[in-house]
């Protein structure tokens, strides 16, 4: 069974007189386990389909199923809860709070989930070398650089153990080798097993993930997969022929 | 760059920031309409004439505006600088040029301090004629009436002048910023303010002495001359322990919260870390706000306990409607002589003798000395003067409808020094077996002093021989026994009674209890009219300073719970630690100033012993209900800027 499915998903915005159609008819699937790219151009609906997908927003027509249960129809006061226990989120701006340190930053999840601070402490443990967070975990988040607030982003994302990582443009706000660090680290989280779904625009984030869905004027205009045994620098030319297609098909 | 642009950015500015600048111009034109109010009187002609003492109280007033507008001032332009610095840097990277964004802040408070001034104008002269019919009403002056308080060119010209002042000060504060720094350095002050807060303990070992230092101070302080020394030194300390705490204690109790085990269960854990995250930036605020708060519930409460007292102060220091005392020389032959043709002298003034009603003869005499353990001798040069106020037991039965009897080697006694008073006393080589009492035997009598009762007139001059008083220079003489009498009348007109004994008047001096009332009601009238003054003045404070910590406090808020929402806060969560947290930010002074006041209250009953206050529930009475009504109106303010906080967080 996939662990992610998108059927039919419709999303319209209406305010007083206009209409706008940010996503037409998204379907697609996601398998446990695996590393998704939507690419897209500004305006295209990635937003809006994460928006969708981490609960933040709901579709006007069509289901998202997670783990079996349709996310779309879940009360109010169970959203909190289900994001926290299913989902992680990496923002482009990290959305890190400046009250706590970045220990307690990574820990907020799990302390809203009522978890006891051994378990907080272990899990911390494990991820802390991986991360290569250990030094930062007792400063505060204006303290550090944009590339390990990601890190810190990251680990308070994975560290619930969540069905699925999503991350919005996680690279957008960083310089290349800090970039290059966290598409790294988003390899070597999936390899361990963790589903991840990132949206971008660029074209060397995209071509870290196994697969790279297209959205063009709210619909999944295309897909590609990384082959077996290409490398990273093939796929990321086909994702480029794939986007320059794509582009063309506009004219 | 022309005026015309500079005219559009100004206007812009003001709009947008409307919601800050409206507070700024209120607060600011209540401190100078105040001032308006304060120099009209001092100013005008009748108050000039007819209540010389309230001119002292109106300077000081003044004084006290005058300081605190400047420091509100500074404060607001301090607050509205750290928010539009990234809207100044953002000009700077526009490519307006340092004098350019002088011209257009001068512009904008141009506008600002045009309103200012209109309504200190406007509002000074409306509300003055309002105050000047409060102040006469507090004088019991009813003759003054509206065509009295004329409007006054001097008081116009004084607040034009602060006006200008003022506004030289906010140009030049927001200005000198500007030009300090680059546009970079600017973008980044708006993040000042970050950094993990420091446990300063130091700090806070300072601030535990000196609060304790003000604490022990007020509590343990008697009598009112020292009480009066040592009651600014008190403030002070407490003060400084009060800022001094605030950026520390706070801190490490925070901190040692978070260290405990509890620290992660959801609500704790969101409290507490915001919590510290506040006090790091509203520590000041917060300190300011109590001590604001105190000093609006200390002055109000104090001055209205005296102004309503002032009858009691007119009971003791005239029992009697009227009272006649005989300065000239009294001694063991002639004294029961003049006490005779003293009342002879009053019944014959009257129309009837049955008209003096509530008769009391007495003899009292003052005695100034040193005290040495329970000596009492002569005084000499350099020591700690003590007074003794001595009276015969014949008008001490009188004045407290007793029947009491007294040895040769008995006396009785009271004092206002709080402390224990000794068994037997030695006046010179003397000695008394005391009997304290209870009765209030010193009148009025603003210093510390004892009163003593002894058996008879003969007894009184004995001690008059005994113990010499200084007159003049280095002359020694005997204390002085006066003659006293004290009645009432009935059944006649108070005036031409009053008028004739004046005028048949030898030796005996005369006085009335209604020319020492209207005496007191000024000088005391003028103390709670400066008490309200100047708490208007410390309650404008307290609201400014708070609906700019509940704004700058919204502004963090809002980012914030955006990220939480996102992270997996449920609303519900996030409402509940955000309003538990803005409600200890807002009742943590008030908590903060009522044991201030509490502790401050003991204190200030040993000073309003000079107003006739003898016990402590005379005070206390008007010290709840200013405490009570002050907690109310506290209560308003938070209602009122907790809604300038959520409009800005949602």
């Amino acid at each position: 069974m996939a662990l992610l499915e998108l059927k039919n998903v419709r999303r319209i915005y209406k305010t007083k007189n206009v209409t706008t159609t940010a996503l037409k008819e998204i379907n697609f699937t996601a398998e446990a386990g695996e590393f998704i790219s939507i690419m897209g151009e500004s305006g295209a609906g990635k937003t809006t389909l994460l928006n969708i997908i981490a609960t933040l927003d709901k579709p006007t027509v069509g289901s998202v199923i997670l783990n079996g249960k349709d996310i779309s129809s879940l009360k109010d006061n169970e959203i909190s809860q289900f994001r926290r226990n299913e989902l992680g989120f990496v923002f482009q701006d990290f959305n890190l709070l400046d009250q706590f340190s970045n220990r307690d930053n990574i820990y907020l999840p799990l302390v809203l989930s009522n978890e006891n601070e051994a378990v907080m402490k272990t899990r911390l443990d494990q991820l802390k070398d991986q991360l290569g967070i250990a030094e930062l975990l007792d400063k505060y988040p204006f303290e550090i650089s944009g590339g390990q607030k990601q890190r810190i982003a990251i680990a308070r994302a994975v560290i619930t153990k969540p069905s699925l990582l999503l991350a919005d443009e996680p690279t957008g706000a960083l310089d290349s080798a800090s970039s290059e660090m966290i598409l790294n680290l988003f390899t070597s989280i999936n390899e361990a097993g963790q589903t991840v779904l990132m949206v971008t625009h660029s074209l060397r984030a995209a071509s870290f993930a196994k697969r790279v869905l297209f959205i063009k004027d709210g619909i999944v205009y295309h897909e590609i997969y990384r082959g077996d045994h290409e490398s990273q620098q093939d796929f990321m030319e086909r994702i480029n022929q794939a986007q320059i297609v794509l582009s063309r098909g506009k004219h | 760059m022309n005026f015309a642009i500079a005219k559009k950015f100004a206007k812009k500015n003001l709009k947008a920031n409307r919601s800050l600048l409206i507070p700024f111009v209120i607060s600011s034109g209540i401190m100078l309409m105040l001032f308006n109010i304060m120099a009209s009187l001092l100013d005008n002609q009748y108050v000039r004439t007819r209540h010389e003492m309230l001119l002292t109280f109106m300077i000081l007033g003044l004084a006290v505006i005058a300081i605190l507008a400047v420091i509100f001032v500074l404060y607001s332009t301090n607050f509205l600088i750290k928010r539009r610095n990234k809207e100044f840097a953002l000009y700077g990277i526009l490519g307006l040029e340092k004098k350019h964004i002088r011209k257009i802040i001068s512009l904008e408070y141009l506008v600002l301090f045009a309103l200012i001034g209109l309504m200190a104008v406007i509002g000074g002269y409306v509300f003055g004629q309002l105050t000047f019919l409060g102040v006469n009403k507090l004088m019991k002056d009813v003759s003054g009436g509206l065509m009295d308080f004329p409007f006054s060119l001097k008081a116009f010209v004084m607040t034009m002048v602060a006006l200008v002042v003022l506004y030289i000060i906010t140009v030049a504060r927001s200005t000198v910023g500007i030009y300090l720094s680059t546009p970079a350095t600017l973008l980044r002050k708006g993040h000042s303010g970050e950094g993990e807060p420091k446990s300063r303990y130091l700090l806070m070992i300072i601030g535990f002495a000196s609060l304790a230092a003000g604490y022990i101070m007020a509590l343990t302080i008697k009598g009112v001359l020292s009480a009066l020394s040592y009651f600014f030194i008190a403030v002070g300390l407490v003060m400084l322990g009060t800022y001094l705490l605030s950026i520390s204690f706070s801190i490490i109790v925070l901190k040692a919260l978070k260290k405990r085990k509890s620290y992660y269960q959801p609500v704790h854990f969101l409290n507490v870390s915001g919590l510290l995250y506040r006090m790091k930036s509203n520590a000041v605020a917060l300190a300011s706000i109590t001590i604001l708060s105190t000093a609006v519930i200390v002055t109000v409460s104090t001055t209205a306990a005296i102004y309503g007292n002032i009858q009691t102060m007119a009971t003791n220091a005239y029992p009697r409607a009227y009272q006649a005392r005989y300065y000239g020389k009294v001694n063991k032959e002639n004294y029961k002589t003049v006490e005779k043709n003293m009342a002879q002298y009053v019944y014959d003034t009257a129309k009837d003798p049955q008209h003096i009603k509530n008769v009391y003869k007495t003899f009292n005499m003052s005695i100034y000395c040193q005290e040495n353990g329970n000596k009492f001798t002569s005084y000499k040069e350099g020591a700690k003067p003590c007074y003794l106020e001595v009276t015969e037991l014949n008008g001490y039965n009188q004045l407290f409808h007793k029947k009491v009897t007294l040895q040769d080697n008995e006396v009785l006694m009271n004092t206002n020094v709080k402390k224990q008073l000794p068994q037997t006393i030695v006046l010179k080589d003397k000695t008394y077996k005391v009997k304290p009492v209870s009765d209030n035997l010193l009148g009025q009598y603003g210093v510390d002093a004892y009163g003593i009762v002894v058996k008879d007139v003969d007894t009184m001059l004995t001690i008059s021989d005994d113990i010499k008083i200084r007159q003049g220079a280095d002359k020694m003489v005997n204390a002085r026994v006066v003659p006293e009498m004290n009645w009432d009348l009935e059944g006649e007109s108070n005036e031409a009674f009053y008028t004739k004994l004046k005028k048949n008047n030898h030796n005996f001096s005369v006085y009335t209890r209604q020319e020492y009332l209207k005496s007191v009601y000024e000088l005391n009238g003028g103390f709670l009219f400066l008490g309200i003054i100047i708490g208007i003045v410390f309650l404008t404070g307290t609201i400014l300073i708070t609906y700019y910590k509940q704004m700058s406090e919204g502004y963090e808020d809002r980012d914030k719970y955006q990220v939480m929402k996102k992270v997996g806060l449920s609303d519900r969560l996030i409402k509940k630690t955000s309003a538990s947290q803005v409600v200890w930010m807002f009742f943590a002074p008030l908590i903060v100033a009522s044991i201030h006041c509490l502790v401050a209250s003991k204190i200030i009953f040993e000073l309003l012993q000079m107003f006739a206050i003898t016990r402590y529930m005379q005070y206390g009475i008007y010290f709840i209900a200013v405490l009570l009504v002050f907690m109310a109106v506290y209560f308003i303010i938070f209602k009122l800027t907790s809604r300038a906080y959520y409009r800005i967080v949602q």
